[in-house]
């Protein structure tokens, strides 16, 4: 459905994007992750025909996003990571506006927007002004549009971003439903345990270049390892790491002293965890370790 | 069935209108003018019915000046008013983070662009159509020929064109609204004001027998020079205006005449404005869609 190749971006003489080539088939959540500016949103307006690349090209379900931007249109629904409203419309109004703008005959726009809001919960604020909605809402809301005229793929710019614990887990929900209608979804993220629960594939970005992409399998290594440096009683918090769900191995390696500090109380324990949990399983041992009166200096996952 | 209607009207067309209709700035903008203009014209009738000598055809003298008062008014407005309600067409789009929502639907650049030029020129000639009772209290006293009247809209039509289409290519290259004024602003004025004062000035310096006037220009320089004098009156509304209506009040030839140095026949700068004005409005429009239609 998806498919880029040797993609490349310069922008003011500076490398955006450097030969990213991944693809991503129909049906696929395909998450894009990495840090700020490594090229995500370059890399989704190219393929929303917003942007165009210095070198390469994309596909999607065979149109060129460089060259047949008109056929790409139609196929795709986009949501920036900062959605555009008009502050004069309601709910409604806007999605009607965008339906009109699809060609939607007029006698089934009211159906399509409630349905619409229904599936992003906004119904009960549907005759509200847009620019009185919450930003979670307005991304929601934001959805809604991206959805107006049915595309084959839709390309979220970090949808979660905005969203609270439980607005993410609905929106989790909608979009897997959205799949199981075989849609293909581009989404970016700062985080891959923002996306590991409902992408099936992943890329990861960084500086520009493509470091890793692949079904998410591939990308997700089964364990991981978490470094805790750490003051206080190492054999407490080996018992405490060991008690914990996900981990697999826990060891100390030998300790450094702190820079600055008096030998005789500055042993720095490095503390080195193999992991197989979640990231919720991660917080509980951090949690723990810290409740039982160990002095954690850094916790870092390599 | 309104939405039908809206569809086929172009939806952007549509919400344009709902939303200049929904302020209520709109209301009150066209009250105030409306208020204005009319007593400034009523004003203007008592004065020029009481201090005229009651002779055959004073009505006339009177219809007159209100006639050309409410001209005046009409050119004011082109030249102030207009440039202001086009410059925000695009780059408010781009501010609220609407525009690139617009290019991803099925419409190109030029269907946003008429969109947007339809909906601020009917704003534009909605202006001008409440204008017309008053215009009716001139013909009503005489003193006007309906061509009069047909020019002077048909150039202050033309030139709401050129303006708004002006601002709305501003505006599609504009970052902000802000800058997009200011340039507006300053192409709108430049030409309006500033070109037709340096043609003025320069047919003065050089057929006006001044001291600075050199006497040994050639007829050929002399065609050309006349040309771009007429080039120059023509590229400004308002000085148009003031030569096609004194040519008419004379009965010479509105699309032909003799030149300053009264070396040739040359067309009017009525007939300069109608080219300068179309081509203008033509390179406007494309330079617009195009911007619209460019990736960023």
């Amino acid at each position: 459905m998806i498919e880029i190749k040797h993609l490349s971006q310069q922008r003011k003489g500076q490398r955006v994007l450097d030969e990213i080539t991944l693809s991503a088939p129909g049906g696929a959540i395909l998450g894009i992750v990495g840090p700020r500016g490594a090229g995500k949103t370059s890399l989704l307006r190219i393929l929303a025909t917003l942007d165009t690349p210095t070198a390469g090209d994309a596909l999607i379900a065979g149109y060129s996003v460089n060259h047949q931007r008109a056929q790409v249109r139609p196929l795709i629904g986009y949501l920036p990571a900062a959605l555009g409203v008009y502050a004069d419309q309601t709910c409604a109004e806007y999605l009607a506006f965008f339906a009109a703008c699809y060609g939607i005959p007029a006698r089934e726009r009211p159906a399509l927007v409630s349905d619409l809001l229904r599936l992003v919960e906004l119904y009960h604020r549907r005759d509200d002004p847009v620019d009185r909605l919450s930003p979670a809402m307005r991304q929601r809301l934001g959805l809604a549009r991206a959805l107006v005229h049915d595309p084959l793929v839709l390309l979220l710019d970090e949808p979660m971003r905005l969203l609270d614990p439980r607005a993410q887990v609905e929106l989790r929900e909608t979009l897997k439903a959205l799949t199981e209608m075989n849609k293909t979804i581009v989404m970016t993220s700062t985080s891959l345990a923002e996306v590991q629960d409902i992408c099936t594939h992943a890329a990861i970005l960084r500086d520009g270049q493509l470091v890793e992409s692949g079904p998410l399998e591939s990308i997700t290594p089964s364990h991981r390892r978490i470094v805790i440096k750490l003051l206080g009683d190492p054999q407490t918090a080996l018992r405490l790491a060991l008690s914990v769900n996900g981990v697999v191995e826990a060891q100390f390696v030998a300790g450094s002293p702190l820079p600055g500090a008096r030998p005789a109380l500055a042993l720095l324990k490095e503390m080195h965890v193999t992991f197989d949990g979640g990231y919720a399983d991660a917080s509980a041992l951090l949690r723990a370790l810290m409740h039982s009166g160990v002095q954690v200096v850094s916790f870092q996952e390599e | 069935m309104s939405a039908d209607i809206g569809l086929r009207l172009n939806p952007i067309l549509v919400h344009e209108f709902e939303r200049q209709m929904r302020s209520r700035y709109t209301h009150l903008a066209l009250t105030v003018y409306l208020v204005v203009v009319g007593s400034l014209a009523v004003l203007l009738y008592t004065t020029s019915f009481l201090s005229s000598t009651r002779t055959v055809g004073s009505n006339g003298a009177v219809g007159a000046a209100v006639f050309y008062f409410l001209v005046g008014v009409l050119l004011i407005l082109t030249t102030f008013i207009v440039p202001a309600i086009a410059a925000n067409a695009i780059s408010e789009e781009r501010q609220s983070l609407t525009l690139d929502l617009l290019r991803l639907t099925p419409f190109g650049g030029g269907y946003i662009v008429r969109a947007k030029l339809a909906a601020r020129f009917g704003f534009a000639v909605l202006l001008l159509i409440v204008m017309l009772p008053l215009f009716s209290l001139a013909f009503m006293l005489g003193g006007v020929e309906l061509r009069e009247l047909g020019i002077a809209v048909g150039i202050v039509l033309i030139s709401m064109l050129t303006y708004l289409l002006i601002g709305i290519c501003v505006s599609a290259h504009a970052k902000t609204t802000a800058s997009a004024l200011a340039l507006t602003y300053t192409i709108v004025l430049s030409t309006a004001i500033g070109t037709p004062l340096i043609a003025l000035l320069n047919a003065a310096t050089l057929f006006g027998r001044l001291p600075t006037s050199p006497q040994d220009i050639s007829a050929v320089l002399a065609v050309l020079l006349d040309a771009a004098i007429n080039a120059g009156l023509g590229v400004s509304p308002i000085s148009t205006t003031v030569f096609a209506l004194s040519g008419l009040a004379s009965d010479a030839n509105i699309w032909l005449n003799v030149g300053f140095s009264g070396s040739a026949v040359l067309p009017t700068p009525l007939v300069f404005f109608i080219a300068i004005h179309l081509i203008s409005s033509a390179v406007c429009y494309a330079g617009a869609v195009r911007r619209v239609n460019a990736p960023d």
